[in-house]
C-alpha cells in the first residue's frame, strides 16, 4: 500500500480521538464513581437501578412506618403499664379497707385516694403521642369523652401502619381497655362510693369487678407486647433487607474501583504512548535528508 | 536521411516534457494539503519512430524521436467513491441519530436524578401521609413532591419539544444546503462538458459529491437521520405524556381524592371531600402542558383527602389506596404500537428510559463500525490520490536530472553542428 503523508496525519488525529475518547470514559467513570452514567451505558442495568432504587425508597418508608410504629406502641405500653398499677392500688386499697379495722374516716380518706386513682385512669385514657389522643380509634383529634357516671365515648376504628407492601399492623389499642367487659370508671366509683357508705358488700363485688378489670387490661397488654415484638421483628428484617438492597444497588450501579482505575492507567498510557509515537512519525520526511 | 537538426528537435521535446513533469510535481507538491486533490501523473510517450536510412542488415529499423506528453491524468479510483459515498451516507444519517438520541439521554437525567426518583418520592409522601393521616406537615410535603414531579415531567417535555423544533430547523438547513450543493455540481458538470480534461473541475465535482452522500443519499445521509430523529423524539414524548397521563387519569388517583376527606370541616365537625391533586383543565399540545398542581390544594394542603370516612382525622384508607397505585397495572398506550403496555408507572418508565439507552447504545456501536469502515475506504482513497512528498521529492530528483541531461544532449549536439558549420572545410 502506498502511504502518504494525509495519511498519516489523517490516521492520528482519529487515533488520538479515539483514544482520548476511551481516556475520557474511564475517567468519566472513576469520578463518578458510577458505571452507569447515562442510560446507553447499560441499557438493562439502569432499568434495574431504577426498580432497585424504588424498591429501597418503599423500603426506607416500610421502616419509618415501622419505627413510628414502634414509639407509638411504647407510648400505649406505658400508659397500660400505669393503669395496671392504678388498679393494682385500688385493689390493694381495697383489701385494707374490708379487713374491718378501719375507722369510718379512714374509710373516707381510702375512698378519696381511690378516686384519685380514678382521676389518675381518666388522664391516662386521654395520653397524647405525637399530638394524638392514642385511645380514641381515628379520632385522634379528639380525647375519650367521659361522663360523670363513667360512660365513656370513643372511636373503636385501627390505626393501620404499613409494614410491606401486603403487610399492615393495628398499632392502637382503643378505648375498650377502660370500658370492655367492665367499665374501670364506674367499678372505681362502685368501689369509693361503697368505701364513703361503709358498704361492705359493695366494696368486696367492686374488688372482684376490680379482678376483672384487671384481667382486661393485662389481656390488651398482652395483645400489644406481641404486637410489639411483630413489629420489631420486620424492623429488624427492613434494616437487613435495606443492606442488602444497597449492597445490590452499589453492585449494579458502582464501578470496580481497583478495575476503573487500572483501566484509567491503561488509557493514559495508550494515549501518551500514541502521542509520542505521532510526534516520531510526523516528523521526518525525504526533504531532511536531501543536501 | 535524418534531418542536420534531427538532433536539437530530440532534446527540445525532452526539455519540455521534462519540464512538464517538474511542473505537475510542483503542482501535486502545492496541493499536497488540498482537500479533495488528486496526485496528478504526466503521461509520457515515445514519439513516433522514422525509418533509418543507413541500415545494412536485412530489416529496416526506426530511430526514435524523443517524447511527448500524451496527457496529465488524476489519478483516482471510482470504486472507491462509490463505496465511500455509501458508507458517508450511512453515516451521516446514523450518527445525526445518535447526537439526538444523547441529548434525550441527558435530558432524562436518568440514572439518579430523573423522573423515577421523583415519582418514588411522590408515592413515599403518599405513603407519609397514610401513615399520618391527620399531618399538615405530610400533606404540604405531599403538595411539594407533586409540584417536584410535575415539574420533572414538564422540564422534560418542553425539552422534548425544543428537541424536536431545532431537528425541524436543521432540516430546513440541511435541505438549503443540498440545494446549494446540487446547484454547484449543475454548474460544474456543464464546464466539465466543455472542458473534460479539466482534472481540477472533476476533484472539486468529487469533493462535492462527498459532501452530498453525507446529507442526502438513497434513504441515508443527514437529512434522513434527522427524519428518524424526529420520529425518536416526538415517539418518546408521546409516550412521557402517556407515563402521566396512565398516572393521573388512567390510575383514577383524581377521582379518588374528590371521593375521599379531606381535614376541612364546616360548622358541624364534618369533614368535607377532598380537591383534586392535579388540574387538568389547561391548555396546551400536550397533555403535560395542561396540568397543574391544583391552586387550593397548594393554598390549603388539609384540602386534600386521606380518609375514607367523613368523621375520623387519622383514618387513611384513601392515601393507603393512592400510594398503592405506585404498584397498579396499568394500560399504556405506547406510541408507534398496536399493543398497549400494561405495566406499573414506574416500571412503563424505567423500559422507556432503558429503550432510549438501548437505540443509543445500538446507534453508538453502528456509528463506530461505520466510522471504521469509512476511514479505511478514505485511507485506501488517499493511498491511490493522495500525495506523498517522499514520491514528489524523487520524482523531482528524477526529472530535473532528466532535464538537465536533456540540456547537455542540446550543448552536445550544438557542439556537433559547430563543427560541421565552422571547422569542417576551413
Amino acid at each position: 500500500m502506498r502511504i502518504t503523508q494525509q495519511m498519516l496525519s489523517s490516521n492520528i488525529t482519529s487515533q488520538l480521538q479515539q483514544n482520548l475518547s476511551r481516556y475520557e470514559k474511564a475517567n468519566e467513570q472513576v469520578s463518578t464513581g458510577k458505571r452507569i452514567n447515562t442510560p446507553s451505558d447499560d441499557p438493562i442495568g439502569v432499568q434495574k437501578s431504577l426498580k432497585l432504587a424504588s424498591q429501597l425508597a418503599d423500603n426506607e418508608q416500610y421502616e419509618r412506618n415501622t419505627d413510628y410504629a414502634l414509639s407509638w406502641m411504647e407510648t400505649t405500653d406505658q400508659a397500660l403499664n400505669s393503669i395496671s398499677n392504678a388498679l393494682q392500688r385500688a385493689n390493694e386499697l381495697g383489701l385494707q379497707a374490708s379487713n374491718g379495722t378501719n375507722s369510718p374516716e379512714d374509710q373516707q380518706t381510702i375512698a378519696k385516694e381511690i378516686e384519685q386513682l380514678r382521676a389518675e385512669i381518666q388522664d391516662i385514657a386521654n395520653t397524647k403521642f405525637d399530638g394524638k389522643y392514642i385511645f380514641n380509634g381515628q379520632k385522634t383529634d379528639q380525647p375519650i369523652q367521659i361522663a360523670e357516671d363513667g360512660n365513656l365515648m370513643y372511636n373503636n376504628q385501627p390505626l393501620m401502619q404499613r409494614m410491606s407492601s401486603s403487610n399492615s399492623i393495628e398499632m392502637n389499642v382503643t378505648g375498650e381497655v377502660f370500658d370492655g367487659q367492665v367499665n374501670l370508671f364506674k367499678t372505681l366509683d362502685q368501689l369509693s362510693g361503697a368505701l364513703a357508705s361503709g358498704d361492705q358488700e359493695g366494696v368486696s363485688s367492686a374488688l372482684e369487678q376490680i379482678e376483672t378489670g384487671k384481667e382486661q387490661v393485662l389481656n390488651s397488654w398482652t395483645t400489644l407486647g406481641a404486637k410489639q415484638s411483630r413489629v420489631e421483628g420486620m424492623n429488624q428484617r427492613l434494616k437487613e433487607e435495606n443492606l442488602s438492597l444497597q449492597t445490590l444497588v452499589s453492585k449494579n450501579d458502582d464501578v470496580d474501583f481497583a478495575e476503573a482505575i487500572m483501566k484509567l492507567k491503561t488509557e493514559e498510557s495508550v494515549y501518551q504512548a500514541s502521542l509520542a509515537a505521532s510526534a516520531k512519525i510526523i516528523q521526518p520526511s525525504l526533504l531532511d535528508f536531501l543536501r | 536521411m535524418t534531418s542536420t537538426f534531427h538532433g536539437l528537435e530530440v532534446g527540445k521535446r525532452s526539455l519540455y516534457t521534462q519540464q512538464t513533469a517538474l511542473t505537475t510535481t510542483g503542482n501535486n507538491i502545492s496541493n499536497a494539503n488540498t482537500p479533495g486533490y488528486s496526485r496528478q501523473r504526466v503521461d509520457m510517450q515515445a514519439t513516433s519512430s522514422i525509418p533509418y536510412p543507413y541500415q545494412t542488415g536485412s530489416s529496416s529499423s526506426q530511430l526514435g524521436t524523443g517524447v511527448s506528453v500524451e496527457s496529465i491524468e488524476r489519478i483516482r479510483s471510482g470504486y472507491l467513491d462509490s463505496q465511500y459515498r455509501e458508507r458517508n451516507g450511512q453515516l451521516g444519517a446514523e450518527s445525526t441519530k445518535l447526537e439526538t438520541l444523547q441529548q434525550i439521554e441527558k435530558m432524562t437525567r436518568e440514572p439518579g436524578n430523573g423522573l423515577s426518583a421523583s415519582l418514588d418520592r411522590f408515592f413515599s409522601a403518599w405513603e407519609d401521609l397514610a401513615s399520618n393521616p391527620d399531618s399538615l406537615a405530610a400533606r404540604a410535603v405531599l403538595v411539594e413532591r407533586s409540584e417536584e414531579l410535575l415539574s420533572q415531567g414538564k422540564t422534560l417535555n418542553d425539552g422534548l419539544a425544543s428537541l424536536s423544533r431545532s431537528l425541524d430547523e436543521q432540516m430546513t438547513a440541511v435541505n438549503d444546503q443540498i440545494t446549494a450543493i446540487s446547484s454547484q455540481i449543475d454548474r460544474l458538470n456543464k464546464e466539465i462538458a466543455l472542458k473534460p480534461e479539466a482534472n481540477e473541475l472533476k476533484d472539486r465535482r468529487d469533493l462535492l459529491m462527498d459532501e452530498m452522500s453525507g446529507l442526502n443519499a438513497q434513504n441515508t445521509g443527514k437529512l434522513e437521520g434527522l427524519k428518524q430523529s424526529l420520529s425518536e423524539v416526538n415517539h418518546f414524548q408521546s409516550d412521557l405524556n402517556e407515563v402521566f397521563n396512565q398516572l393521573i387519569n388512567g390510575s383514577g388517583m383524581n377521582d379518588l381524592m374528590t371521593t375521599g376527606d379531606s381535614l376541612v370541616k364546616d360548622a358541624n365537625g364534618t369533614m368535607q371531600k377532598g380537591k383534586v391533586m392535579f388540574d387538568t383543565s389547561g391548555t396546551g399540545d400536550t397533555f403535560l402542558e395542561t396540568v397543574s398542581v391544583n391552586q387550593e390544594v397548594k393554598a390549603n394542603p388539609a384540602t386534600i383527602a386521606a380518609s375514607s370516612t367523613n368523621s375520623a382525622v387519622s383514618n387513611g384508607d384513601i392515601a393507603t389506596t393512592i400510594s398503592d397505585l405506585k404498584n397498579e397495572t396499568l394500560s399504556f398506550d405506547v406510541a408507534n404500537s398496536n399493543v398497549n403496555a400494561e405495566a406499573s408507572v414506574g416500571d412503563f418508565y424505567g423500559m422507556l428510559i432503558s429503550k432510549i439507552g438501548a437505540k443509543s447504545q445500538a446507534s453508538e456501536r453502528s456509528v463506530e463500525s461505520h466510522q471504521a469502515v469509512l476511514t479505511s475506504i478514505d485511507q485506501n482513497r488517499m493511498s491511490v490520490s493522495g500525495v506523498s512528498l517522499d514520491e514528489e521529492m524523487s520524482n523531482l530528483i528524477q526529472f530535473q536530472h532528466a532535464y538537465n541531461a536533456a540540456a547537455r544532449y542540446v550543448s552536445t549536439t550544438d557542439e556537433l553542428l559547430d563543427v560541421i558549420i565552422n571547422r569542417m572545410g576551413v
